[in-house]
């Protein structure tokens, strides 16, 4: 079941003496039950304007969005109280406690202060708890917003750049806390343009380009939709290792200090042999994968706006 | 809605403005008192009824057609005082004449309880718990409310406390017939004329996302275009705020400008009902209507 079901989604803002600003433009998305989904853009891609939909800020100009199996926003109110969210950066009060802006939340969805104090135990809070907000780091402030968004025991969460100010055992400790809540079987719709953190934090990602879904699906298969299909080797001697492959009936390529050569990761086997048997010794060989960096900037090529 | 109101009310008593609020007025009446008293006297039952001869023999003033002299000057025997003192029964003039202080108070809070949300970006917050923005509008309305209700209740009582006490140590402790009942009325009479600010305040708050644009539109309001009006179309003064929260506030028909266009305690009722009502249908339609971005 597709917990977030969005279909030809369309938002524009117009304002005056300016030309209308097309910030979501007939996006597609199925995001299903459980795990951690990316949804990656570059700034102006329309991934906030999407979850702001998500979540009934603002009003679609067309399309429809489905969350948790309920129209947005006409049913949103009978599962608002399953959705844990943060939008951009968390706003709370900054002169409040982060305890105080929790316990205020919590009260609307009739949540007790013990499951606040859990919830801030969870995102490594509770010394700092009862101080104002306004003395809170960046990070500190994220990690709140965390906590604020994991009050609920949220069957999905909506984390819009979670990572956003953390420093770098901030990162890892979200990343760690992400994993954890998606194997818990919670769905983790994360929005972030930090590729290699989305890369090894989800199972299936989303990359948005100019309001339109561009590429979607498991991380490894929207990889290997864009990766190269071949196998890279490192000798002493490429100009030889080359002459060596391509008398062997294999396509070889030097490509700066390595040689790409198109045969399907199974063959490897095949090289190692083939170089050893004249001479040449492997000191690396390894399939010629791309990075989710790699395949994002090639999708969203030029890519840039200045949507919201 | 009970659980959003419960937050709601939470939110406002966490507000450090109600706070500085209930101390600046608690200050200011302390203040105010004490100045009184050090220009007080405290006047036995002899020496007012020493003032009251003197007044009665007092050939130079005269009274309304049908008060007696000693009716007259039993009520204005204090000012044949020989030294200055504060009469217990002039506590409610003074009610009514802090009372733009509490409106105004009301109007701030209002403004602010709505403003503070769009300042910090907190609606968007709130409205990933609670999506049904009428409700949101609504619990804030009557947090709002009963956060002003309590605290011009509270500042009022205080006020009254601290001019009997000044009134009974230091001053004329001699009560007329009905006083005390006319100073609660007084006080509950401005207390809700602060709750109707404050909803006004809230409404354009809610409107222009904005607690700067609130105030400074109230003051507009009150500063300019009421002047305009009363200038230059006097006829229409009967249906301004100002006219119709001061025939609110005393009680009594009230003018400004005209009295032949005197406003009545109803007739204010209805026009200060019929403005909240309005004002506040706009933000609903605005805050149903427009993004949250």
């Amino acid at each position: 079941m597709a917990v977030i079901s969005i279909e030809g989604l369309r938002k524009e803002y117009r304002r005056l003496r300016r030309p209308t600003t097309v910030a979501v433009d007939g996006l597609d998305l199925e995001v299903p039950e459980g795990g951690v989904f990316g949804f990656l853009g570059p700034n102006g891609a329309g991934k906030t304007t999407t979850i702001r939909c998500l979540l009934g800020l603002v009003h679609p100009s067309a399309g429809n969005v489905k969350l948790l199996g309920a129209d947005v926003p006409r049913g949103l109110p009978g599962v608002i109280g399953r959705v844990g969210s943060i939008v951009e950066s968390p706003a709370l009060f900054p002169r409040f406690s982060g305890r105080r802006n929790l316990e205020i939340l919590g009260r609307i969805q009739g949540v007790g202060r013990v499951a606040v104090a859990e919830s801030l135990a969870r995102v490594g809070l509770a010394d700092r708890a009862d101080d104002m907000v306004r003395t809170y780091s960046l990070g500190m402030k994220q990690r709140l917003g965390i906590a604020a968004a994991l009050l609920k025991d949220p069957a999905i969460l909506i984390l819009d750049e979670p990572a956003n100010g953390l420093d770098p055992a901030g990162i890892v400790e979200v990343r760690g806390l992400l994993k954890s809540l998606g194997a818990e079987g919670r769905t983790v719709f994360v929005s972030s343009h930090i590729l290699t953190e989305v890369q090894q934090t989800a199972d299936r990602v989303a990359i948005l380009a100019r309001g339109r879904c561009v590429a979607t699906g498991p991380v490894h298969e929207v990889l290997a939709s864009r990766g190269g299909e071949g196998m890279v080797a490192r000798v002493e001697d490429l100009a030889a290792g080359e002459r060596t492959l391509r008398a062997a009936g294999m396509t070889a390529t030097v490509d700066a200090d390595v040689l790409r050569v198109s045969v399907p990761a199974t063959e490897g086997a095949n090289i190692t042999r083939t170089l050893a048997a004249a001479g040449l010794y492997l000191s690396e060989l390894r399939p010629d994968e791309v990075d989710l960096e790699t395949v994002f900037l090639e999708l969203t090529k030029g890519e840039s706006g200045d949507a919201r | 809605m009970i659980r959003l109101l419960s937050s709601e009310l939470l939110r406002a008593r966490s507000r450090k403005l109600v706070k500085v609020l209930l101390i600046v007025g608690v200050i200011g009446i302390t203040a105010g008192v004490t100045i009184g008293a050090f220009n007080s006297n405290k006047v036995s039952a002899k020496d007012v009824a020493a003032a009251v001869q003197r007044c009665i023999h007092d050939k130079s003033i005269s009274f309304a057609p049908g008060t007696t002299r000693a009716q007259g000057c039993a009520e204005n025997g204090a000012n044949y005082l020989p030294q200055e003192a504060f009469d217990v029964n002039n506590i409610g003039n003074l009610l009514r004449g802090t009372s733009v202080n509490l409106i105004v108070m009301g109007w701030l809070l209002g403004a602010s309880l709505a403003g503070a949300e769009w300042a910090a970006g907190t609606m968007t917050t709130l409205l990933a718990w609670e999506p049904r923005r009428s409700r949101v509008l609504l619990a804030k309305l009557v947090a709002a409310t009963v956060t002003v209700l309590i605290l011009t209740l509270a500042l009022q009582l205080f006020l009254v406390g601290a001019l009997w006490l000044l009134a009974a140590t230091r001053g004329i402790n001699a009560p007329d017939p009905g006083l005390w009942h006319g100073i609660f009325g007084s006080m509950l009479r401005v207390s809700a004329l602060a709750v109707v600010a404050g909803v006004f305040g809230m409404a354009i708050a809610m409107y222009t996302r904005s607690v700067t644009a609130a105030m400074a539109s109230g003051f507009i309001y009150l500063a300019v275009i009421e002047g305009l009006i009363r200038g230059y179309r006097p006829g229409l003064s009967r249906y301004l705020v100002g006219d119709n929260a001061a025939a609110w506030v005393s009680g009594r028909p009230f003018s400004a400008s005209d009295p032949t266009h005197a406003v009545t305690v109803a007739h204010a009722v209805v026009v200060l009902l019929v403005y909240s009502a309005i004002l506040v249908s706009a933000a609903a339609v605005s805050f149903r209507s427009r993004d949250v971005t």
